[in-house]
């Protein structure tokens, strides 16, 4: 048992013992063990084998001027490596400073071409947009209906269909009829008036100003309400005569009017 | 065959040249750069076989020598002289190799390297030329078996004659541990190039 550790220890100085850096002693040491065990006697053989083969072998030199050469070549390295080095720091410096401050600036570019002092809206001039959005969309719904009569053909079944039609369809009121062209009336004063302001004064003294001019700046497809007498509306005379009558009175009078085709 | 214990030179003695390295040093420190071009010189060779003994190749020894002496340039301002200069050059050689090896997986493949520059005459290709070469190959697949940190204690061991306790300073081993490593590594070798022999045969 007290011999085991022993040649564990005789063994790791086998290599040494091959190239002859042992001392007298581990020299000596190490040649009782060979002796008395063929296990080391072995390992020794194998060692003594592979160190003599690998001091055998010779490795090819480099050329000579190889040693010549490698210091200029380690500096132009150097040189290469300190360029590189400058050359990223620039680069970062832009990515981490230039790049955002130029992303700030072009937001702000874009947001100040996009909502102009120009194209900016007062509330006034919003919610009178507002107003004539919804005048436009009441005429077209009003048209609508106008023109898919006219498109359709005449024939004796279609005329008693649209007669039929119109009886059963309930006549405005004369109030609200009156409404209506009352508030018409407003609003095409306020357009006028805007117009005006937007007409040069030479077009205002040659009178160059027609009534399709203020059709189309006023927005409204019905021209009758420039003029009376023009279908869609009364005259001052029948709506006074019409005012006295009762309801039915005038309900009955309208329908007898929209029969005629007056 | 490496020379004894006894008879090896110490480090320190080694590389002794006209300046001591630590003149060398802090010349390079005030901004002479001649300090740096002459360690360059005076360790370029042993730099170099150290590391070329551990890839086995050229290219990639001149590749990692190179690496070295950089690495020397941008650190020797902040070496503060604790250990050798020889002492870290070994250091730095040894670990860029281990990292080489590890990173290629030298071990799995022969990179059998013959330097191209060197003239050679077609008459000179004899049968020992063959010989040699065969021989250098079937080293080098020995040596490839081993792992890193045994292929580096038996280069600076068996080639580079260093005693155990500088082996220990410079791979931060005890001595213990480096003398076992260089036994694996020697055996190992031996039975790869036993069995090699008897396939051969």
């Amino acid at each position: 048992m007290a011999k085991k550790p022993d040649i564990e220890k005789i063994k790791l100085l086998l290599p040494d013992y091959v190239t002859g850096s042992l001392s007298s002693d581990e020299a000596e040491m190490v040649k009782n063990a060979i002796s008395a065990s063929d296990e080391v006697k072995n390992l020794y053989i194998d060692m003594k084998n592979a160190l003599e083969f690998a001091g055998s072998v010779k490795y090819e030199e480099p050329a000579p001027q190889y040693w010549n050469n490698l210091l200029p070549r380690i500096h132009e390295r150097i040189d290469e490596r300190k360029q590189k080095s400058l050359a990223k720091n620039p680069l970062s410096y832009i990515w981490k400073v230039l790049v955002p401050v130029a992303a700030v600036i072009l937001i702000f570019i874009v947001y100040r071409i996009s909502f102009t002092p120009e194209t900016e809206i007062s509330e006034k001039e919003q919610e009178k947009f507002k107003n004539e959005n919804i005048e436009k969309k009441d005429t077209v719904k009003q048209k609508i209906p106008v023109e898919k009569n006219i498109e359709k053909p005449v024939t004796p079944e279609t005329k008693t269909e649209n007669i039929a039609n119109k009886n059963n369809e309930k006549p405005r009121s004369i109030r609200q009829h009156r409404k209506e062209r009352i508030q018409k009336r407003e609003n095409l004063a306020n357009k006028t008036n805007d117009f005006e302001k937007t007409l040069s004064k030479e077009d205002i003294r040659k009178e160059n100003i027609t009534n399709k001019d203020l059709a189309s700046i006023a927005d409204v497809d019905d021209l009758s309400i420039f003029g009376a007498g023009t279908p869609g509306t009364f005259d001052e005379e029948t709506e006074n005569e019409l005012d006295k009558l009762d309801e039915n009175e005038q309900d009955n009078l309208l329908k007898e009017l929209s029969n005629s085709n007056l | 065959m490496a020379a004894p214990k006894d008879k090896s030179p110490q480090l320190s003695d080694k590389f002794s040249g006209d300046k001591p390295d630590s003149e060398l040093i802090s010349a390079f420190k005030n901004g002479d750069i001649t300090g740096f071009n002459e360690i360059v010189r005076r360790y370029q060779q042993q730099v170099y076989w150290v590391i070329r003994k551990m890839v086995n190749s050229h290219d990639d020894a001149d590749d990692l020598t190179q690496e070295v002496f950089i690495k020397i340039y941008s650190a020797l301002k902040d070496f503060r002289e604790e250990s050798n200069l020889f002492t870290w050059l070994y250091r730095i050689a040894t670990n860029y190799s281990i990292n080489h090896i590890r990173k290629a997986k030298v071990r799995n493949t022969v990179s059998f390297e013959i330097v191209t520059e060197q003239v050679e005459s077609k008459e000179k290709k004899s049968d020992e030329a063959v010989d040699e070469k065969t021989k250098m190959k079937l080293l080098i697949e020995a040596i490839e078996t081993l792992p890193a940190q045994q292929r580096a204690v038996f280069n600076l061991r068996y080639n580079e004659n260093l005693s155990y306790e500088d082996i220990s300073k410079v791979m931060k081993k005890s001595v213990g541990g480096v003398k076992a490593n260089y036994f694996h590594a020697v055996k190992k070798l031996g039975d790869y190039l036993k069995t090699r022999m008897r396939m051969e045969n």
